[in-house]
């Protein structure tokens, strides 16, 4: 278990002041122009060496992001994006990063925003999230009045943090969608190459991260690369906010060290699954998108990037959603496609078209109203959605339904045989018309 | 929360919103965000107007508009309850209690009651999952619902 | 350069290409539908994707990838794509399959069958049974005017109308609205579209969404015989493909030619066929006691000859207008020094242009493809939107790449690109050459001015002087170099730059066009010919006999006593001279109605009946004299530079300049001919702008 020690989000709760006040009491924005003063070189080292991995669900390391930018500022300027855009059902995380512990995140920016060379941040933050928005805003003002940031801030790099929201659509948390909706645009995702590293926000290089990932540079700064990299598994190394909901005693927003095991997670921060472990049927867990797990896979399951990968699903935004065996697991599942068909930019043929179709499908299984051989019809259905879309919307869509199909698909098939066996026979249509 | 104002008057306060934003490139969310503020929706007047001033068609605005699900193209009801409908909301009885607020608002989803006094909109995922299920009233959110939460919550809208 | 194997195979291939250039540059085929070479790339249809090896596993869409992303191999080795492996395979069938699950299964109603990119892919890359049991999607259709009808619910979102509209037409009307699988085409009001080129996004729309109206339900592709040949509503000269069924002409479609309209034509070239079946004159008519008798060739004939019995050549007049090819203007001007009579324009227009300054004097030098080189463009007097919208679109994709300052001298009008307006008329002008305007600078200073000089500004009292302005300008900003001519003339007739390459103008003391008009109208002239001339005022030529050689009932054949019915140029192979100088010849997709002839025949034959026979008697033998006298029209699809010097030589020519503004000639775009004036789509387009400029001016 994480010592309370080694936390880095102090007041996930919001048990203690959340202004800057509050936040220099638990030790943030201490010595930060020292760390600036270290330098860019310096600073991305550290990053790389702490093994941070992107906390938006990809997982790629965020040193070597940071390292993408290039290393003059040319005609154009460079602008950090921060993408607030929390919209992954299951995933609550980072808003009570923005609620609770906002400095984190703003002082984050100045010290990322220095390491890529720019000079403006902007926050995209989910338009759901109308107090959090105004709490970051808050933040914001409160560190431009301690001139911790702005123009010739204490700090000694001007830089400005503009806050912005969105407006309904998943979409915009995939951060080249997020660059087009910052621009005022439909999120309609880019194409890449070019990356946005190069051609980012208004055609400038720019750098896409999650709150989560830039909120605790400061901290892994300030205490260094090897304490972050000490905490959890090899090549999956720190603390990681857990968003656990669904059929636990008590769901909740914790801090714990990467790689804990699930057991140990629900049993000591949730008070265990709802009636019991062994009522335990399956859980999703990294956000709505990656495929679920049976109970048969959570004994021994490791909560980490590498683990989950190697079960063949994921940790994604570690938004564990648990499901007891009360659940309709098909129903749960249709019920997701439903959510990607509806957020589906149309952009593109496969996820336009497919996921439409996988909704439908679902929908019908859901009922029992299908053949066994769609079964497969489906699962193909999903491979050829994945992979091949512009942005990673088409393999969220198909995840979770191959998920289902290779746990349980025994219950979609008792499902078929039910309906098919309660089915009433057609009526005439002769006897219908009269 | 709507005032139906005439196509002058929304004329020049749109304007004045598009010249608020003067200083920011491709405005166009900022600006559609505050004609919803001010009318509670982006009335047809404004598309124009918007679209005149950032030198954008009336279809790209209007495309953008109907991209984002938040604006409105007609005006909602006085309230708004908006009610989650994702699945950690749904795994503590979610869909019971959206059953519950159709029935009880006689309402389908997007549909204003009569009056116009309550507008009944899903949304998906508030980030409320820790505290499930959950909704928004007039932009305000509500937790942990259940059936008794959620009659009080329409009594009062309603009232 | 970069180097790559495709399917095996090793090429090298310029380093900016995408992948999808370098699979075709090696020989394989890669389907697509959103992916065409003169849009932006949108990469959304997925239908072209390709397996790069040694990247990420999965496909990767060749039209969004460009040669210079791709990784070498560990040891330097090209990198690796392969177009036919199981994975590219398995991605294309996937995506054309959830391409056709909404896509309704109307081929046989639908316009596009024969034609359709869907349909031919479907056929290479479809799979025979379709796995979707869930309801169609169907989608409303949309009223976008009279041109574009839409089958919304066959459209497959590959964007390609709206980035046409946006980028090459210029206009933002079309838009995809909504999002998911509820996103639809659409323009915001159901308003019609307003571009002159909006007819292309038929030809661009790989599936049955948008097509012609005008043509909808008529014919099946493969019933149609095609025939290749030339525009002539404008004197741009774009290549056109006419289809034929049987004598009618069913369709107009482009073809492409990079020099002139890549592959745009305008909806006045594409829409106009209709006319060519109203309105037709289908045989000979001579006018007794005021009324029109049908007549036979003969009678026709002999009415003119007894007519002409003993007429002194100089009271004979002939006036070209502005669809006459070549060759009928070179029999006619043949015919009229035979009878003795320097009297002939090809200038309806009275434009202050003429063949003894040289060619450069009046061609557009530059070409239409040298457009993309200039720096600076200075248009006087034009509107080249209406014009010649096809170049305008040129003009919008050189302004497109950046770095162009256009000035206006003219119409303020919507020209589809910002540009400087340097003032209405001749005056400003004048401060131009006088350096008095900022813009001189702008001109001065760029390496390839282009000025582009209109009829609106030439077809006037001062023409003459506003020519020899403009020519002093390109002289003063070192636009007539020896490897670039920025002086340019945009002609609006496609017969002009024809009539004034072989001399159809006034001879030795012969009469221009409104000097023929007033001597007719005093008496002065005995017989005037019209070669479809009909932009004139026909009340003007009193008591003279007015024989008239054309298609159509238009104005010059309700002023004319004698009408002599002459073939469409669809009907007839002619020479035609575009604005540039570039020579080339109209095929014969369709035979004239009833009597009518073609108009070089008619005139031979006349000069038969006139004594005076010209020594030819096949289309073959006259262009074997016209060849011998003028050897450039030989050249075809080829253009006789003319001689920057001889630009330098009109500087001097014109009186003063007057204050009137200039105002562009063509001021309804859709109803500039006969032809156009015959047809009821043009008259139904025109009436729609009428309306459009009205709500504008309220």
């Amino acid at each position: 278990m994480l010592k309370d020690q080694d936390r880095i989000f102090t007041n996930v709760y919001g048990l203690h002041d959340w202004g800057l006040k509050g936040a220099m009491q638990r030790g943030q924005w201490d010595g930060t122009k020292a760390i600036l003063e270290k330098g860019r070189d310096w600073i991305i080292e550290q990053m790389k060496a702490s093994g941070l991995r992107g906390r938006g669900g990809a997982g790629f390391p965020t040193g070597l992001k940071w390292s993408f930018m290039p290393k003059e500022v040319g005609e154009r300027p460079h602008y950090l994006v921060v993408n607030a855009d929390e919209s992954e059902p299951g995933t609550c995380k980072d808003r009570e990063i923005l609620r609770h512990d906002p400095h984190h995140l703003v002082e984050g920016c100045l010290i990322a925003g220095f390491a890529m060379r720019a000079h403006t941040a902007f926050i995209y933050v989910r338009g759901e999230f109308i107090r959090e928005r105004e709490r970051l805003q808050a933040a914001i003002d409160q560190a431009y009045e301690a001139k911790l940031i702005g123009k010739n801030n204490k700090n000694g790099w001007d830089f400005d943090i503009i806050v912005h929201h969105g407006a309904g659509a998943y979409i915009c948390g995939e951060e080249t969608a997020l660059l087009e909706s910052l621009e005022g645009k439909k999120g309609q995702p880019r194409l890449k190459p070019p990356f946005p590293a190069n051609v980012g926000l208004y055609g400038c290089p720019s750098t896409v991260n999650n709150v989560e990932s830039i909120a605790v540079a400061p901290t892994i700064l300030r205490r260094g690369a090897s304490w972050f990299s000490g905490l959890g598994k090899p090549n999956n190394t720190g603390t990681k906010l857990f968003a656990i909901s669904g059929h636990v005693e008590r769901p909740c927003v914790v801090e714990e060290e990467m790689g804990i095991p699930f057991r140990e997670l629900v049993e000591r921060h949730c008070g265990g699954i709802r009636g019991g472990w062994d009522n335990l049927k399956a859980i999703i867990p990294g956000g709505s998108s990656v495929p679920l797990l049976p109970a048969s896979e959570c004994d021994e399951l490791d909560m980490d990037f590498d683990t989950l990968r190697g079960k063949q699903s994921g940790l994604g935004t570690a938004a564990v959603i648990v499901m007891d065996k009360s659940t309709d697991v098909i129903k749960a599942i249709a019920r997701i496609a439903y959510f990607y068909k509806h957020e589906s930019c149309g952009q593109c043929t496969p996820c336009r078209e497919g996921t439409g179709w996988m909704w439908r499908v679902m929908e019908r299984m859901a009922r029992g109203e299908a053949q066994k051989s769609e079964i497969d019809t489906l699962f193909n259905v999903t491979k050829q959605v994945e992979g091949h879309t512009i942005c990673a919307l088409g393999d969220a869509a198909a995840w979770p339904i191959q998920g289902l199909i290779r746990h349980f698909r025994p219950e979609i098939e008792q499902r078929i045989d039910e309906f098919t066996r309660n089915a009433k026979p057609a009526e005439a249509p002769l006897a219908a018309a009269e | 929360m709507t005032c139906p104002a005439s196509a002058e008057e929304v004329a020049k306060r749109v304007t004045e919103i598009v010249e608020d934003h003067a200083g920011r490139e491709g405005p166009l969310l900022l600006i559609l965000h505050d004609v919803q503020e001010t009318y509670g929706y982006v009335p047809g007047a404004a598309v124009k107007v918007i679209a005149e001033k950032l030198n954008l068609s009336r279809a790209e605005v209007h495309g953008v508009m109907s991209f984002y699900h938040d604006y409105r193209e007609k005006p909602a009801g006085r309230h708004v309850i908006r009610l989650c409908r994702a699945e950690a909301c749904q795994s503590l009885g979610g869909e019971r209690l959206a059953d519950h607020a159709r029935k009880q608002l006689g309402l389908d989803w997007h549909e204003t009651s009569a009056d116009g006094a309550v507008t009944l909109e899903p949304v998906f995922c508030l980030g409320l999952c820790a505290s499930a299920p959950a909704a928004t009233v007039d932009g305000k959110l509500v937790a942990r619902l259940d059936e008794d939460r959620l009659d009080a919550a329409i009594r009062e809208v309603s009232a | 350069m970069a180097k790559l194997i495709v399917d095996g195979k090793e090429i090298e291939v310029p380093a900016e290409y995408t992948l999808l250039q370098a699979c075709e540059e090696a020989g394989a085929e890669v389907p697509r539908f959103c992916f065409h070479d003169r849009l932006s790339i949108a990469g959304n249809c997925r239908m072209c994707l390709v397996e790069v090896k040694g990247g990420p596993p999965k496909p990767t869409a060749s039209c969004a990838m460009s040669v210079r992303d791709l990784r070498p191999g560990p040891n330097g080795e090209p990198p690796v794509v392969e177009t036919k492996s199981p994975m590219v395979k398995k991605a294309r069938e996937g995506v054309m399959e959830f391409l056709l699950i909404n896509h309704p299964l109307d081929c046989p109603i639908c316009d596009q069958g024969g034609e359709c990119d869907l349909q031919d892919q479907a056929m290479a890359y479809g799979i025979d049974a379709s796995r979707f049991h869930e309801n169609k999607r169907a989608v409303e259709d949309k009223y976008i005017g009279p041109l574009v009808k839409t089958i919304m619910t066959r459209c497959i979102h590959c964007t390609r109308c709206v980035r046409f509209t946006t980028e090459v037409a210029g206009i933002s009307e079309l838009g995809l609205i909504g999002r998911g699988e509820d996103a639809e085409i659409t323009t915001y009001l159901e308003a019609a579209l307003t571009s002159e080129l909006q007819g292309n996004v038929i030809d661009l729309c790989p599936v049955g969404a948008l097509t012609s109206k005008p043509y909808a339900f008529k014919a099946r592709p493969w019933e149609l015989t095609k025939t290749e040949s030339v525009d002539v509503m404008d004197a741009v000269g774009s290549a056109i493909r006419v289809d034929t069924r049987g004598r009618e002409v069913m369709r107009v479609l482009p073809r492409l030619n990079e020099a002139v309209n890549e592959e745009w034509i305008s909806d006045k070239t594409r829409f106009i066929f209709d006319g060519l079946k109203t309105q037709r004159l289908d045989r000979p008519y001579v006018k007794v006691e005021g009324k029109f008798k049908a007549a036979d060739w003969n009678t026709a004939f002999d009415a003119i000859a007894a007519k002409l019995k003993g007429v002194d050549g100089k009271r004979i007049g002939a006036i070209a207008g502005d669809m006459a090819s070549v060759e009928e203007m070179f029999a006619l001007k043949q015919l009229l020094e035979s009878l003795g009579s320097p009297n002939m324009d090809c200038r309806q227009d009275g434009a202050a242009l003429s063949p003894a300054f040289g060619r450069s004097s009046y061609l557009f030098n530059s070409t239409i493809d040298g457009i993309e080189d200039a720096d600076a463009i200075l248009i006087i007097g034009s509107n080249p939107r209406k014009e010649a919208s096809v170049l305008n679109a040129r003009i919008r994709k050189r302004w497109r790449r950046g770095d162009l300052k256009i000035g206006v001298i003219g119409e303020q009008a919507d020209l589809t690109y910002d540009y400087d307006f340097l003032g209405a008329g001749p005056q400003s002008l004048a401060d131009l050459v006088a350096g008095k305007l900022a813009f001189a600078e702008v001109l001065k200073t760029a390496e390839r001015p282009l000025i582009i000089v209109g009829q609106g500004a030439l077809a006037r009292k001062d023409g003459a002087a506003v020519l020899s302005n403009a020519a002093k300008l390109a002289k003063a900003v070192g636009a007539l170099s020896d490897d670039w001519n920025g002086f340019n003339v945009l002609h609006t007739a496609a017969a002009r730059v024809g009539g004034l390459d072989i001399g159809f103008v006034p001879g030795e003391g012969g009469l221009g066009t409104a000097d023929i008009m007033q001597a007719a109208g005093k008496g002065d002239l005995d017989v005037v010919f019209l070669l479809g001339a009909d932009e004139i005022d026909m009340t003007q030529f009193g008591d003279a006999l007015v024989v008239y050689i054309g298609t159509h009932g238009d104005a010059g054949a309700h002023r004319a006593d004698i009408i002599l019915p002459g073939a469409a140029y669809t009907e007839k192979s002619g020479l035609f001279v575009n604005t540039e100088g570039r020579v080339q010849a109209t095929s014969r997709a369709a035979f004239p109605p009833g009597d009518a002839r073609e108009d070089w025949a008619i005139l031979r034959a006349l000069s038969a009946k006139l004594g005076k026979t010209l020594g030819y008697d096949s289309l073959a033998a006259l262009r074997t004299v016209l060849f011998a006298e003028f050897p450039h029209m030989a050249e075809l699809d080829e253009i006789a530079p003319g001689n920057a010097a001889d630009v330098g030589k009109i500087t001097a020519g014109g009186a003063r300049l007057g204050s009137d503004p200039f105002m562009s000639p063509v001021r309804d775009f859709y109803l500039t001919n006969p032809i156009a004036r015959a047809s009821a789509i043009m008259a139904q387009c025109s009436a729609l702008a009428a309306e459009r400029a009205l709500d504008a001016a309220e």
